[in-house]
């Protein structure tokens, strides 16, 4: 059996995969011509191949004979020609690099102005899915939060809280309730201390002094004669006083006496 | 008022006479005291006289008959008890028993009880010179003579007896 030309083999290998593929029912046109393409393209570059297999060591004799010096071989032009171009090509390098520095962000502010980045955003990238596939601990404990508090002025953050609308918001006697043991509060405090501080002689002077006591006395004693003592030692008292009156009256006084007071209390 | 170590305390005086705690006494309540004292110093002599005249009784059976004191006697033991009635109540508690009555305390001016001799004294010139007390009348610090001759003062005091 003969072998097949070298173009309808490199045909068969690249006819396999439309046949494989969609069935071909009808040929398809641009394949046809993209594959005329390629095959020549193929050709062209083996071609070169041969060529520069071929004509390689022939060019390194005329570009760097040996029976010329050195530095006027061919070869060293070459040489001169690549290294400028080397270095033009860094020159224009840099300069691109500064243009683009210069455009860029002129031209990306420009298009943050004219596109509606965030919307953009949100409509075109489910961010839900991207912040499920985040691993938010691993991030987590990679950020030193020691450092991040030490940059933190907590002072001022404190000074600009209303920590007394805060306390008026919670009910700390319901807290206190159900959170302290006052039991165990209470037992801790030294009573008898507080008691040596208070002066109880003087407050149960003072709520004595509050009360009529030998009015409560007489009340609960029932004492007929203390009653009968009291009533006559007033009467005599207001007697007294009338009589004060009546000699004031009479001008056998020219002053009043000195702390000498009506039966009602004002002074004579 | 102080009368010596025993403190001022008003919550054991009635709330009405509170103001006049301490005051100068009045003579009409002084008069009345003196009267309870007067009737005292009587009652004294009269159940001495009834407890002689018991005695006598029991003793003299056959020949008894009712002491007659002479008028030197009786007025020489009206002296003697008045003065004792007034003389050692002042010294020791400041108020004789009429006073403790109707609530007076007898004092120096300084609020000091008296002394025993300066009590003597007092009681003597009341005793002898009773109408001293109506000195008090037109007195301005409601002071009988014997209070000016002796440098005493009688105030209200409605505190129990010591």
């Amino acid at each position: 059996m003969d072998r097949p030309p070298a173009v309808s083999r490199d045909l068969a290998l690249d006819d396999r995969g439309p046949r494989g593929g969609a069935g071909g029912s009808v040929t398809p046109v641009p394949d046809a011509v993209l594959g005329a393409a390629s095959l020549v393209a193929h050709r062209l570059g083996h071609l070169g191949h041969v060529a520069v297999r071929v004509a390689g060591p022939g060019a390194r004799l005329v570009l760097d004979p040996p029976f010329v010096p050195f530095h006027r071989r061919p070869a060293r032009v070459v040489d001169a020609l690549a290294e400028r171009g080397r270095r033009e090509r860094q020159s224009t390098g840099r300069r691109l690099e500064g243009l683009v520095a210069a455009l860029v962000p002129a031209l990306v502010g420009r298009l943050a102005q004219l596109v509606p980045l965030t919307d953009l955003v949100r409509q075109s990238i489910d961010l839900d899915a991207v912040v499920a596939d985040v691993d938010l601990d691993t991030a987590a404990g990679r950020i030193d939060l020691d450092a991040l508090a030490a940059r933190i002025d907590l002072d001022a953050i404190v000074r600009r809280i209303d920590v007394e609308a805060i306390v008026r918001q919670v009910d700390v006697t319901k807290v206190v309730m159900e959170q302290v043991d006052l039991d165990a509060v209470v037992g801790g405090v030294d009573l008898d201390a507080i008691i040596d501080r208070i002066d109880l002689e003087g407050l149960a002077n003072e709520v004595i002094d509050a009360i009529d006591l030998p009015e409560i006395i007489r009340e609960s004693s029932g004492t007929l004669a203390s009653e009968t003592v009291r009533n006559v030692r007033m009467q005599s008292i207001d007697a007294d006083r009338a009589v004060e009156r009546i000699v004031d009256r009479l001008r056998i006084r020219r002053n009043a006496r000195p702390g000498g007071r009506l039966p009602d209390g004002s002074p004579t | 008022m102080s009368t010596g170590d025993a403190p001022e305390h008003p919550s054991t005086i009635p709330a009405e006479a509170r103001t006049h705690q301490g005051q100068p006494a009045g003579v009409v309540t002084r008069l009345l005291a003196a009267a309870l004292d007067l009737v005292l110093v009587s009652g004294l002599l009269l159940v001495s006289y009834v407890g002689w005249t018991m005695v006598l009784f029991v003793l003299q059976q056959r020949d008894f008959s009712v002491p007659r004191p002479s008028l030197a006697f009786v007025v020489g033991a009206y002296l003697v008890v008045a003065i004792s009635c007034l003389a050692i109540p002042w010294s020791v508690n400041g108020r004789s028993y009429g006073q403790h009555v109707m609530g007076l305390r007898v004092t120096t001016r300084d609020g000091e009880p008296l002394s025993f001799l300066r009590a003597l004294l007092r009681a003597a010139v009341c005793v002898f010179f009773p109408v001293s007390l109506l000195w008090a009348v037109v007195s301005r610090r409601q002071a009988g003579a014997h209070d000016l001759l002796l440098r005493t003062v009688v105030r209200y005091d409605w505190r129990t007896w010591r």
